[in-house]
């Protein structure tokens, strides 16, 4: 087979490639926003002054989960949440929500860690501030810190983002499945041409390279528009 | 219900092993312009930022307007000690040590001696308990609430970097409920009309002078329609030309009748604004007077030695 004629088939196979790469994006995306949504709350209770009882507990829950997370591999977790936690999903049309929720749970250790690193980084006069005009811990947390403390970790938070991405294709593990049909992310379909049709192989994944390099320019691209717009608010 | 707006009875700071305030009361009446001057590390800033509880005193009380802002110390109320177990205790250990003695004096010696032991630590029973519960919901105000009514302007001026000047000054009246958006931006403008700057209601902080931000955060304390005004060290942070700016509107306040309290190292305005000065040396008030007194004819040594070394 010519290097051309790979080319041709992979062209073939566009709408395979285009429907994988959708269901890897949706992964990796979801599970940015579970990501960060665990991750403010976490990093909040962790910062949260330790006066109230029940403060102090889920912020021994909040320590606990980032340690086992951060301290597992990701695959490791995809796996036991397929193999275990989530297998109810198995007999359902579409199993997409394990590794949504698999990566999203990861994703919220690092991001918990990233947004109390922002939300430490902020003069602890603007609370002071807050709190002497008589707004109380919670609401200058939300008007004031956690504001300024994104700001501030946009470019760690991109970093995490792109990690996210790139680290879903160990979805390929598992079989997925999309409304009852099986179903694969970038990686799978990869993997499975090495079965299927050893000689387009290497060609194949040249090309999710350049996908994935892509999206992460992309993605780049992004977080410099979104850096440029808050830096507005300083001048 | 007395005329002090702020009292603070018998207050203790530690931070870890460090004794900052070590037994400080006073009381700042209404009207009343306090100026609290000593040297760096005698407590003075500490002091004025546990009259708004942005540090919680270690020991003592702190009362806002007749309402108390802190937990009850069982030390300052001895009503509270002669329900303890541990005053009962003593107290007959006290009267079969020396028959005959007077009620009132056994009583003064056993609660001298817990308080100069700090023995008041453990359980000390219900009827106790139950007084400092009860004196407690009697009093207690919630600080976030009483805050509102206490003005602060930080050294370090502390705007709000993620809002605009105006966002600045509207934020808390609008959040609180104390005011319509319409309302409280209207005040807002109103007041940066007052000092000049209505101009700059819709930039960021960052794109004003030391001066400028001060007078801000005097105007955005101002906002929420304080009873009291706080200053820590409002001038140190800025450079010396715009020292004057924001002294001129501080003493604009005094002369309107705004109840303040001063920390500040500018002794010629302490001297021209104040209506009392407090000392501070070494964690408590050492010597208290009129600007006169203080300034002219200082009694302690300390203060002497203090001032001989600034003025």
């Amino acid at each position: 087979m010519s290097f051309a004629d790979k080319l041709a088939y992979a062209w073939e196979l566009r709408g395979l490639l285009f429907e994988s790469l959708g269901i890897s994006l949706l992964i990796a995306f979801s599970a940015v926003i579970i990501g960060f949504v665990i991750g403010v709350i976490l990093a909040v209770i962790r910062i949260a002054p330790k006066t109230n009882p029940v403060i102090k507990v889920l912020d021994g829950f909040a320590q606990t989960y980032i340690t086992v997370i951060r301290g597992t591999p990701t695959m490791v977790q995809l796996l036991i949440m397929y193999s275990s936690i989530l297998v109810m999903f198995k007999y359902v049309n579409t199993n997409l929500l394990v590794p949504i929720i698999a990566f999203g749970i990861n994703s919220g250790a690092y991001m918990a860690e990233i947004i109390r690193a922002g939300i430490n980084s902020v003069d602890k006069g603007q609370m002071e501030a807050g709190r002497s005009v008589g707004l109380s811990w919670t609401t200058t947390m939300l008007k004031i810190i956690i504001p300024q403390a994104i700001k501030v970790v946009i470019p760690t938070i991109f970093n995490e983002i792109i990690i996210l991405v790139k680290e879903t294709s160990v979805v390929s593990f598992i079989a997925l499945r999309v409304g009852g049909q099986q179903a694969w992310d970038l990686m799978g379909l990869v993997s499975k041409m090495a079965n299927a049709k050893p000689a387009v192989y290497n060609t194949f994944l040249y090309i999710a390279a350049l996908i994935y390099l892509t999206i992460v320019m992309l993605l780049t691209l992004l977080q410099h528009l979104i850096e440029r717009k808050l830096k507005k608010n300083e001048r | 219900m007395n005329d002090n707006f702020i009292e603070i009875k018998g207050l203790f700071k530690n931070f870890g092993k460090l004794e900052v305030l070590k037994g400080v009361s006073c009381s700042i009446r209404k009207g009343e312009k306090v100026a609290i001057i000593g040297a760096s590390g005698s407590g003075k800033s500490t002091l004025l930022r546990c009259m708004n509880l942005l540090e919680t005193p270690t020991y003592g009380e702190v009362w806002f307007e007749d309402k108390l802002l802190t937990p009850i110390d069982p030390y300052l109320h001895f009503d509270v000690i002669r329900l303890s177990k541990t005053y009962g205790k003593l107290l007959a250990a006290y009267t079969a040590e020396h028959p005959g003695v007077a009620e009132a004096d056994a009583d003064a010696a056993v609660i001298a001696d817990i308080k100069k032991r700090d023995l008041l630590r453990k359980s000390e029973g219900s009827a106790f308990a139950k007084a400092v519960r009860d004196l407690y919901r009697a009093n207690f105000q919630n600080v976030d609430y009483t805050r509102r009514n206490i003005g602060m302007v930080f050294q370090h001026f502390n705007l709000f970097n993620n809002l605009t000047v105006l966002e600045n000054m509207t934020l808390a009246p609008v959040q609180l409920k104390l005011k319509t958006p319409e309302e409280a931006k209207k005040r807002a403008m109103e007041l940066l009309e007052r000092i000049k700057l209505s101009d700059k209601a819709n930039v960021y902080p960052s794109t004003l002078s030391g001066g400028q931000k001060q007078r801000i955060a005097i105007v955005r304390a101002l906002a929420m329609n304080p009873k009291v005004m706080l200053f820590d060290e409002p001038t140190s942070a800025l450079d010396p030309e715009m020292v004057g700016e924001v002294l001129d509107l501080i003493r604009q306040l005094a002369d309107e009748g705004m109840t303040m309290v001063i920390v500040t190292h500018e002794m010629g305005f302490a001297r021209e604004v104040a209506d009392r000065v407090l000392f501070m040396d070494g964690g408590v008030i050492s010597e208290e007077g009129t600007p006169e007194e203080l300034f002219n004819h200082p009694q302690n040594p300390r203060t002497k030695d203090f001032l001989s070394k600034v003025l």
